[in-house]
């Protein structure tokens, strides 16, 4: 355990303020902060450092959209088998994979078509595996669209735009790549459709309010 | 291999989602603000964090277990953020270093000239990457100095002292940004 008294030895705050500390060194470290202020203020500069750059990282955090979009990436792989290339330590590799866009444009358009005309729409359901599933349900319990997103749209654009319509995902992606958007009132829904039908770099398609 | 790590690991590679739910709640923020330090489109940032974890899924059975999840993650981040940067996959060490330190604000200082937590962020995006990128690392994402060299590839002496001098560039800044 160190002094506390050089700047190296001054790294352990780091440790102290995870409390990865051992106890012994950790009180060692308190009573020498209680004779020096300037030890004080190192502890105190630092956790404020701390809390400075978790704030700035909240928007970033797990988000549900996030989880979907890499869950929709992840059921794709094993939909369409995708054997892992042969890796060792090289970490360079783009290995991103490409969906099937005019595939899931057409197979989206007609599976927004039909669930209009069935007056029908599908709803989330708890799985065992945590992996979304879907029920056919009662229009009265929803209201909402269903819509995909461009694969080429950015997550913080998505994000931005649901937030701005006051839309909040509810389920998705199904295997067509369908999420559905759940408003407040049919009002808020309608002026959502308006909005969605202008932003065509982020949204593929959208159904009406239902 | 820590305990955790290996059960992460053996569901995903059974294909378990929830598992992998897990890792992502866990890392997607710190993931995505350490590859922003690379990439200054927070868009692009979120796009390798995305494409990170498929590779983690890819990829949960090649990982061995000499390093911690979190930094093996990490690294393939690092690796896809200098790729899609096209800047380079190494810095030298006195490429970020400056050679003098300037050691005259003391910590009671600079914590006197902090106004708020964005005043800090100010401060934070006034380094160089590689320090915001340590600062992140270490504050952020609570990654240990080894870790941390793992992720970037160098001794862990060297990580030291990037914070250090990460620690007193960012306080002289806190102290010049107050004052101007």
């Amino acid at each position: 355990m160190s002094d506390f008294t050089t700047d190296k030895a001054r790294l352990d705050i780091l440790a102290y303020l995870r409390g990865e500390l051992l106890p012994a060194d950790a009180q060692k470290l308190e009573a020498l902060a209680a004779d020096d202020p300037e030890i004080a203020a190192d502890i105190e500069l630092q956790k404020q450092i701390m809390t400075a750059v978790k704030e700035e990282a909240n928007d970033m955090s797990a988000s549900e959209f996030g989880w979907a979009r890499l869950s929709k990436a992840m059921n794709d792989e094993a939909a369409h088998d995708v054997e892992p290339l042969a890796v060792s330590n090289d970490n360079n590799q783009d290995m991103s994979h490409q969906p099937l866009r005019f595939w899931r444009i057409a197979a989206a358009a007609l599976a927004v078509i039909s669930l209009g005309q069935a007056g029908v729409i599908m709803t989330k359901s708890s799985g065992q595996d945590d992996s979304a599933r879907y029920v056919t349900v009662s229009e009265d319990n929803f209201i909402g669209i269903e819509v995909a997103f461009s694969a080429d749209a950015p997550q913080s654009h998505v994000t931005q735009l649901l937030q701005s319509v006051k839309g909040e995902i509810v389920s998705g992606p199904s295997a067509l790549g369908l999420y559905k958007v759940k408003f407040t009132s049919k009002d808020v829904c309608n002026l959502a459709v308006q909005t969605f039908y202008a932003a065509d770099k982020v949204i593929e398609t959208a159904s009406n309010c239902e | 291999m820590q305990n955790k790590d290996k059960d992460l690991i053996s569901r995903i590679i059974a294909g378990e989602q929830a598992a992998m739910k897990q890792v992502y709640e866990l890392y997607s923020g710190p993931l995505q603000s350490f590859v922003k330090t690379y990439l200054a489109d927070p868009q692009e940032a979120a796009d390798v964090a995305h494409e990170t974890m498929l590779e983690v899924w890819r990829r949960a059975n090649r990982f061995q277990g000499r390093s911690s999840l979190k930094s093996w993650m990490f690294s393939i981040a690092r690796y896809k953020a200098i790729d899609k940067n096209r800047k380079g996959a190494r810095l030298s060490y006195t490429d970020i270093e400056p050679e003098i330190i300037d050691d005259a604000i003391s910590p009671s200082e600079a914590l006197a000239a902090i106004q708020n937590s964005q005043h800090i962020r100010n401060c934070i995006a006034k380094l160089s990457e590689a320090h915001q990128r340590v600062i992140h690392l270490a504050f952020y994402a609570d990654m240990s100095y080894k870790e941390i060299a793992e992720i970037e590839d160098c001794p862990v002496g060297t990580i030291k002292t990037r914070i250090l001098h990460a620690k007193k560039l960012l306080m002289r800044q806190l102290k010049d940004m107050k004052d101007t």
